[in-house]
């Protein structure tokens, strides 16, 4: 160590007035400057977090809703049994060339009771179909359901085993994608229809005639 | 009335802490003693408010008051008293009120023992305390206020979440608490400091204890915290890298740091900066760990319901407050000088290092826990942060760090003399790597090169920290309180890095189906079904297992999980059943009836997990035996005597060997 | 850190009180794929929840993945395989670790270049505080420190707080008594 101290002696620093507790890097005087930024370096960085963490709060509403991936690109290919029909399957080969909604729901699910008005009042007056896909459902229980609270789709198709659910990206039931003529899913609403909902981003995505009244 | 009274009470409270804000810091700046001395009563006054207003809360969650709102939404007429009083913390609004309490209380604590301070320094502590107390406090009135009543009261209130009905629930909120709030005395000495324009370092010493304390508590908080939700979740970890326990686990590193660095500045007037910067910077991640929790800005599974209100309005106040700090902090640091001097291998060289690798670590989680948000607020779309990138890059600058520890504990100030302890240094590291591969291979029969590292490292730590103590025995020295607590914390360290190093890559984990009679293999151990049974509790219905564990034939121990069907939320909570076997948990969690009789379960197993307890727990242990010292005692309330200068022979007496 | 499992109980509300757990006893027929679908289980993240790996997760969605994944596994699928369509499907956000890319340069290489900084300022402070240490008077020794009964002899060492006592003893120094 006294190596050191002896190879030092040589380059003494400057006066004591330049050398700050933290910060010595013994340049000459007119180092001041860049040494005072130093210490406005912690306001600055706190200024920026700030103003990242405002922008999160902005966006908070929005927080873990992931846009999906699938929204502007061609809907998966699917084919599933029909309910109450053994050995017919239907699914996208059928659908070409067509609008429709493809709505995700279970008997289990609270929250499709209540969107299951608002499918009713939907099938009813405009003439887009709507296709069920019965998730992870005994046929009974689906069967049930509808016949109880009403059938508002054009078809239903079951899928035991969910894989069609992942294919499309499905987070929970009930969840609805809006799929064009060309195959393309245009819209994806997580969560129950409400009829704003239904105005806002699915009629007003349909060309003028299929979301009125049928004729 | 009385839901008003405690409203009232905390209509008080802020208005006090208004007064103690203003006193304290104006008090001092204007030389009028008098405001001085009202700092004390404003502060009493703001504690006698605050517990008087928790008092009305807890006393309506006691005689189920549904009339009041907080009280509705988090009991319930079934829910045991225990629980009923825990609840007071349960959620957002309750929880603020706890932080109010216990900063009050910290403050109480601070003017009553600092009686050998001078009189306007400790004002100016109080004033900012004051000034954070007063801040919480609109904010809880004007956003959170726990005392707002249901016109007309509801018949029942929705109980508290069963998760919570736990007592994990009563330790680790107050505790964790006490740890973040503590960390503002820290803040405010380090303000206070600045405020006076102080260039020497005699506020290094009068923060120590209190920087210490608040590092114990928030070690212990943590550390309940991983227990609690261990042992509470039938599934799951002790650390998920989740963005809350980030929030507590950076104000701890920040404190480690700030531990320590106040010992240079203690004792050499060095780091003087550093110590400042980070007295500010480890209450200031606590704020910002409170608004990531309360705002709704990040994605975790500790998040209170999200509210951007509220968010925005503890942004604000995150804003003034650190950023009045750190702008106080651009004006005075630049004064502070020191003409000190040391080698590469002094001890203040180390601890340098410890600070700026403590310092990455703090910015590396931080980094990572901000990320999400950074990607979204540059339009980036989402960007998920998980366990993955937090372990690599944590270990980054930790494993050297740990390696250092066991070296720098042999240094001297000043001069590092590391020379002459080449031989203990050495001896230790063999040692440590001897037992880690023999562990490794031997116990474990397994090849994992981390585990050999990290065991290695925490037993070199643990093997470093002896020597010295153990040498001052044997040399009928003395042993301080500071080292023989400093040897404790470090021998803590060591355990959980062993503890850390055998968990990680030694637990086994498996998901079984198991009817009556069946048993499955998971790891060393058999699980066996032996039958299930039905079961109330004072809020639930429950469906209890009987499962023996057994290894090499031999019974070891029977465990009784249970599925519970909450009555009021109609949630279904699983409660594992774990017995602790030489160390080792043996955890299984019951999932679903599969019919049949047949059940769905997950068995785990973690070996040596005890260590992962004590580790922690050895850590706040050393930390208290340290800060209880007697120097911290001594009559201290002019500036330390310069260098060079003989010791008054009070001083000197105390010490003798 | 008071888990409020916001998202749990809304899922229950949303998904109905189907008691599905993160428990998931599906076997694989051989102990690699078993392995890889532990591993696979806990580096993705679960779309739905708060913040829960795969492995942790009680919603019904993860389920279906988890299915999903045990299907693709004995499809003979690789690990990268499944990863891309589970991406392709749930977007990145369904990774625990960032993607190597452009984009996440900054977070993978922050540690490094936050280390680089840090030793780069650690030695220039050691440097300048090196080459004050003789001039300085100081003696770490005066505050408060005990008699310095033992200093005589003993190159130095002495009781002295946070110091370490002990010598290594060449052959030929006296020990203490």
């Amino acid at each position: 160590m006294s190596k050191t101290a002896a190879a030092h002696a040589k380059n003494l620093p400057q006066p004591a007035r330049t050398a700050d507790a933290t910060r010595a890097p013994a340049t000459p005087p007119a180092g001041e400057k860049p040494r005072l930024i130093r210490f406005i370096i912690p306001l600055a960085a706190f200024v920026a977090i700030a103003a990242v963490l405002g922008v999160g709060i902005k966006n908070s509403g929005t927080v873990g809703e992931i846009k999906s991936p699938l929204v502007g690109k061609p809907a998966p290919n699917w084919s599933l049994p029909v309910l109450d029909q053994p050995g017919r399957t239907f699914g996208s080969k059928e659908l070409a060339g067509k609008w429709y909604v493809l709505n995700f729901w279970g008997s289990w699910c609270f929250a499709c009771k209540d969107e299951h008005q608002e499918l009713l009042k939907i099938s009813s007056s405009s003439s887009v179909p709507i296709i069920g896909v019965d998730w992870r459902d005994d046929d009974g229980s689906a069967r049930n359901f509808l016949d109880t609270l009403g059938d508002p789709y054009a078809t239903v198709a079951t899928d035991h085993d969910g894989r069609v659910v992942v294919d499309w990206g499905v987070y929970g039931a009930p969840e609805s994608f809006l799929v064009n003529p060309e195959g393309v899913v245009v819209y994806k609403k997580i969560g129950p229809i409400t009829p704003e909902e239904w105005n806002k981003n699915f009629a007003s995505r349909l060309p003028p005639g299929l979301s009125d009244r049928k004729s | 009335m009385r839901p008003e009274l405690g409203h009232f009470a905390l209509i008080l409270a802020m208005l006090l802490a208004g007064l103690q804000a203003f006193f304290g810091i104006v008090g001092p700046a204007l030389k009028r003693d008098r405001w001085v001395s009202a700092t004390m009563s404003a502060a009493a006054g703001q504690l006698v408010m605050v517990a008087t207003a928790v008092g009305c809360l807890v006393m309506s969650f006691v005689d189920f008051d549904f009339s009041v709102r907080y009280v509705a939404e988090n009991s319930n007429s079934a829910l045991p008293l225990f629980y009923r009083i825990t609840a007071l913390w349960g959620a957002h609004e309750g929880s603020l009120l706890l932080w109010i309490l216990l900063l009050a209380g910290w403050t109480a604590v601070v003017a009553i023992a600092t009686q050998r301070l001078p009189r306007r320094f400790v004002a100016r502590v109080l004033g900012v305390l004051g000034f954070l107390s007063f801040g919480f406090l609109l904010f809880t009135l004007i956003t959170s206020n726990p005392f707002l009543r249901l016109e007309p009261p509801a018949p029942d209130g929705i109980d508290l979440n069963p998760l919570l009905q736990d007592p994990g629930l009563a330790t680790h909120p107050p505790v964790l608490y006490t740890g973040y709030v503590g960390l503002a005395v820290a803040f405010a000495f380090a303000c206070a400091a600045m405020l006076e324009g102080k260039t020497d370092s005699s506020w290094a010493r009068w923060t120590r204890p209190w920087a210490t304390a608040a590092w114990a508590f928030l070690t212990c908080g943590i550390t309940l915290g991983s227990w609690w939700s261990y042992y509470t979740l039938g599934w799951g970890g002790f650390w998920a890298w989740d963005p809350v326990e980030n929030a507590s686990f950076m104000p701890w590193l920040v404190g480690t740091a700030l531990i320590h660095s106040l010992a240079v500045t203690d004792k050499r007037g060095l780091f003087k900066s550093w110590t400042l910067l980070l007295s500010l910077l480890g209450f200031s991640l606590s704020l910002v760990g409170t608004f990531l929790v309360r705002s709704g800005v990040t994605v975790s599974v500790h998040s209170f319901a999200a509210d951007p209100t509220r968010g925005t309005a503890i942004l604000i106040f995150l804003v003034i407050a650190i950023g009045a700090a750190l702008a106080l902090y651009a004006w005075r640091a630049p004064t502070l000088k020191s003409n000190a001097g040391f080698e590469l291998t002094a001890r203040e060289s180390f601890l340098l290092f410890n600070n700026i690798l403590l310092v990455i670590a703090a910015a590396t989680v931080f980094g990572g826990t901000m990320a999400p948000l950074i990607a979204e607020a540059l339009g980036q779309g989402a960007l998920s942060v998980g366990p993955p990138y937090f372990r690599p890059t944590f270990l980054l600058p930790i494993l050297p760090l740990l390696a250092l520890v066991s070296i720098g504990i042999h240094a001297g100030w000043k001069r590092g003399h590391l020379g002459d302890h080449a031989r203990a240094i050495l001896a230790t590291l063999a040692l440590a790597v001897a037992l880690a591969l023999a562990v490794v291979l031997g116990v474990f029969a397994g090849r994992h090169i981390l585990a050999v590292v990290g065991l290695a490292l925490g037993g070199w730590i643990i093997l470093s920290s002896l020597v010295d103590p153990i040498d001052r025995l044997r040399r009928h020295l003395s042993l301080p309180r500071s080292i023989l607590g400093m040897s404790i914390a470090h021998i803590g360290l060591g355990v959980a890095v062993i503890a850390i190093s055998i968990l990680e890559p030694f637990t086994v984990e498996r998901d079984i189906a198991l009817g009556n009679g069946q048993s499955a293999q998971v790891g060393a151990y058999d699980f066996k079904l032996i039958g299930t049974s039905n079961v109330e509790g004072p809020n639930y219905s429950a469906i209890r297992a009987e499962v023996t564990v057994s290894r090499n034939g031999r019974t070891v121990t029977t465990l009784f999980p249970e599925s519970r069907q909450f009555w009021v939320r109609k949630q279904t909570e699983s409660k594992a059943g774990m017995k602790n076997v030489h160390g080792t948990d043996l955890k299984l969690a019951l999932g679903d009836d599969l019919g049949a009789g047949r059940w769905s379960m997950r068995a785990q197993i973690r070996p040596m997990i005890t260590l992962l307890w004590l580790g922690p727990l050895l850590m706040a242990l050393g930390g208290f035996c340290a800060l209880s010292d007697r120097r911290y005692r001594t009559a201290r309330a002019t500036e330390p005597i310069p260098a060079g200068v003989a010791a008054p022979p009070g001083a000197a007496k105390e010490h003798a060997a | 850190m008071l888990p409020l499992f916001a998202a749990l109980v809304a899922a229950l509300l949303v998904f109905g009180a189907l008691p599905v757990h993160a428990i998931d006893p599906a076997q694989l027929p051989n102990p690699q794929l078993e392995a890889r679908y532990d591993t696979l289980l806990h580096e993705l993240r679960c779309p739905v929840c708060q913040d829960e790996s795969l492995a942790d997760s009680p919603a019904d969605a993860a389920g279906e993945i988890r299915a999903q994944i045990r299907r693709m596994l004995l499809e003979g699928k690789t690990d990268a395989q499944i990863k891309q369509y589970l991406v392709s499907r749930y977007s990145e956000f369904v990774l625990f670790k960032p993607k190597y890319s452009w984009r996440n340069a900054w977070l993978w290489l922050l540690p490094f270049f936050l280390l680089a900084i840090g030793i780069v300022v650690a030695l220039r402070i050691i440097r300048a505080r090196v080459s004050l240490v003789d001039r300085d008077d100081a003696d770490p020794d005066d505050e408060l420190a005990p008699p310095r009964e033992e200093r005589l002899g003993q190159r130095g060492r002495s009781t002295r707080d946070g110091d370490p006592a002990h010598v290594s003893r060449p052959a030929g120094e006296g020990a203490a008594h």
